[in-house]
């Protein structure tokens, strides 16, 4: 799937769990803003990584890459696609 | 101030650029402070020998807001707006402010508010104060800094940075840092050269990209960011990537790895490595990777006028108002700088001023390292709790008192642990009190995000049934640790 299909359940799931084990708050649903900040952003990158076991690209850690746990959830299926 | 601070600069020169990419040349800042600062004093008639706080999230804002204040002959006080709401309220509280300006982001305008209900009268060589956060009790502490000082230090920085009035400075730091507003806004300005605001630390490809785009000549960061942008960098096509005269790092230890990023990243520049603290204005020393000691770690030599010695011993704290004896070289003890950038001392506060003034006027900075034979200043660690979470002072105590009055906490252990990326970072224990409702752990994370700024808020929060004791009743760290090594 491309990075701006609707992500599965599974990576909506992995981006929850990042969030909370960073402990950022979880917004109300997945489309609303994650409205956290920029070291937050940092956090949550490297999160990612470590669950994914690989590098983010820098390219697409981009703005509306992580407006809400539904976009951070297409950049995640889009690169466990690139994996597969 | 103001007039030493732009006087050198030409007009017609880009100074500073806004948010909406708008560039302000050296007349339009002119302008720009003037009004403003005419705005103030409309507000409040005199302001002189009176404090502003400047609660200001943009740095573009801020810078003005700040000139403006110098303008109107009134002490600027910078509010870190990125601080939980219980430090930005201390805060507001410390500066006992005659006016409080804030940002309008909707139309990207300063509003005024009155200040303080008691505002201060301030000495008139007390130039900028700034907040620093505490190494034990949680409250920030109020940095009062000389104009002298901050003179010396800026002219310093001049002398060995290569910032000039072609320079186009990003800055990828909160404006709120000494680090980010004296040693690299106001010393570009002081250049004649450009200021670009760029805080985003998480979005380092678009960082990269305005960098690009506007012209970088430099680049000043702690660590952890020049990590990040260095990796981002190096997914870019050479030609692509800003073009930087030099990569200058502070604020936090810089790990071999991250020189060879940055290397890697940046080929042409020059690297500094340089020490410093908020009661310093900030910057002590500095070091080009040209000189044989940049290798083996050290900060560098002390800058002109300024003198960095150790000085007792480790363990051995000082009395108030004792500077300790200077150590011979190569020896650790605490570092202790001299100089006319010492700060003024803590607002309302000369027990804390006493703490870590001596009676000669010393600043002991709670670092520990030693000067070599040759005056190289090396950094070793801190004499107190403290770490540095991506270049930002924390206590892990003083985030544990913080947190401690969570509804149903029966213990609490923050330690910190190390991490790749931000050197440092912060994970609590927590075990809930009996009879407690569920969800202590979603309770400690809602206090420390209400009530802490990102850096001292537990990237991780464990909740135990109970925490482990060791026999004589102390919580064991080493099994705790030996969890999250384990990622339990």
């Amino acid at each position: 799937m491309s990075g701006g299909d609707v992500a599965p359940a599974d990576a909506r799931a992995l981006v929850r769990a990042a969030l909370d084990a960073i402990g950022a708050a979880l917004p109300a649903d997945d489309d609303a803003p994650l409205g956290i900040d920029s070291f937050s952003i940092v956090l949550l990158v490297e999160e990612l990584e470590a669950q994914l076991g690989r590098r983010i690209p820098a390219r697409e850690v981009r703005r509306e890459r992580f407006a809400s746990i539904a976009a951070v959830a297409a950049l995640v299926a889009s690169l466990k696609d690139a994996l597969a | 101030m103001l007039s030493w601070l732009v006087g050198k600069a030409q007009e017609d020169d880009l100074a500073l650029l806004r948010p909406s990419g708008e560039g302000l040349r050296y007349r339009d800042l002119a302008m720009a402070v003037a009004a403003t600062s005419a705005a103030y004093t409309e507000a409040a008639g005199s302001l002189v020998g009176r404090t502003i706080a400047l609660a200001i999230a943009d740095p573009a804002g801020l810078l003005i807001g700040l000139l403006a204040a110098l303008e109107a002959g009134a002490t600027p006080v910078v509010i870190d707006v990125r601080a939980g709401r219980g430090l930005f309220e201390q805060q507001l509280a410390r500066a006992r402010a005659t006016l409080v300006v804030r940002h309008d982001t909707t139309d990207d305008r300063l509003t005024l508010e009155p200040g303080h209900d008691d505002p201060r009268l301030i000495e008139p060589e007390v130039a900028l104060v700034l907040f620093t956060s505490g190494s034990s009790g949680g409250a920030p502490k109020a940095v009062a800094l000389g104009g002298r000082g901050l003179q010396h230090v800026i002219d310093a920085i001049l002398g060995y940075l290569p910032v000039d009035a072609t320079a186009r400075t990003p800055i990828v730091l909160p404006m709120s840092y000494s680090y980010a507003l004296v040693g690299q806004a106001l010393a570009t300005l002081r250049a004649g050269g450009a200021v670009l605001p760029l805080h985003d630390l998480g979005f380092a490809g678009e960082q990269l990209a305005a960098m690009t785009a506007h012209g970088a000549t430099g680049l000043s960061s702690v660590p952890t960011s020049l990590k990040i942008l260095a990796r981002a960098a190096l997914e870019l096509p050479p030609e692509t990537r800003p073009r930087l005269r030099y990569v200058a790092s502070a604020g936090a230890p810089l790990d071999e790895a991250t020189v060879a990023l940055v290397r890697q990243a940046f080929p042409g520049a020059r690297l500094f490595n340089q020490y410093g603290l908020t009661e310093a204005s900030p910057r002590v020393t500095a070091i080009s990777d040209d000189e044989a000691a940049f290798a083996r770690g050290s900060v560098g030599r002390a800058l002109p006028g300024l003198t960095v010695v150790s000085v007792g011993g480790y363990g051995a704290p000082l009395a108030p108002g004792d500077g300790g004896m200077i150590l011979p070289p190569g020896e650790i003890g605490q570092l202790r700088v001299s100089g006319p950038s010492v700060m003024l001392g803590y607002l309302d506060d000369a027990e804390a001023t006493r703490r870590v003034i001596d009676k000669n006027g010393n600043l002991l900075t709670g670092d520990l390292g030693y000067v070599d034979g040759d005056g190289y200043v090396f950094v070793t660690g801190r004499a107190d709790d403290t770490v540095k979470v991506a270049g930002e002072r924390v206590s892990p105590a003083e985030v544990a008192e913080t947190l401690s009055p969570t509804p149903g906490l029966g213990e609490l252990i923050v330690l910190a642990t190390a991490d790749e990326l931000t050197g440092m970072r912060l994970v609590a224990f927590v075990a809930p009190a009996p009879g407690a409702a569920p969800g202590l752990r979603t309770r400690v994370q809602e206090r420390a995000r209400e009530l802490l700024p990102p850096a001292k808020r537990p990237t991780r929060v464990v909740e135990l049934e109970t925490l482990p004791h060791l026999p004589n009743g102390k919580i064991d760290r080493v099994a705790l640790r030996r969890m999250v090594e384990l990622g339990g």
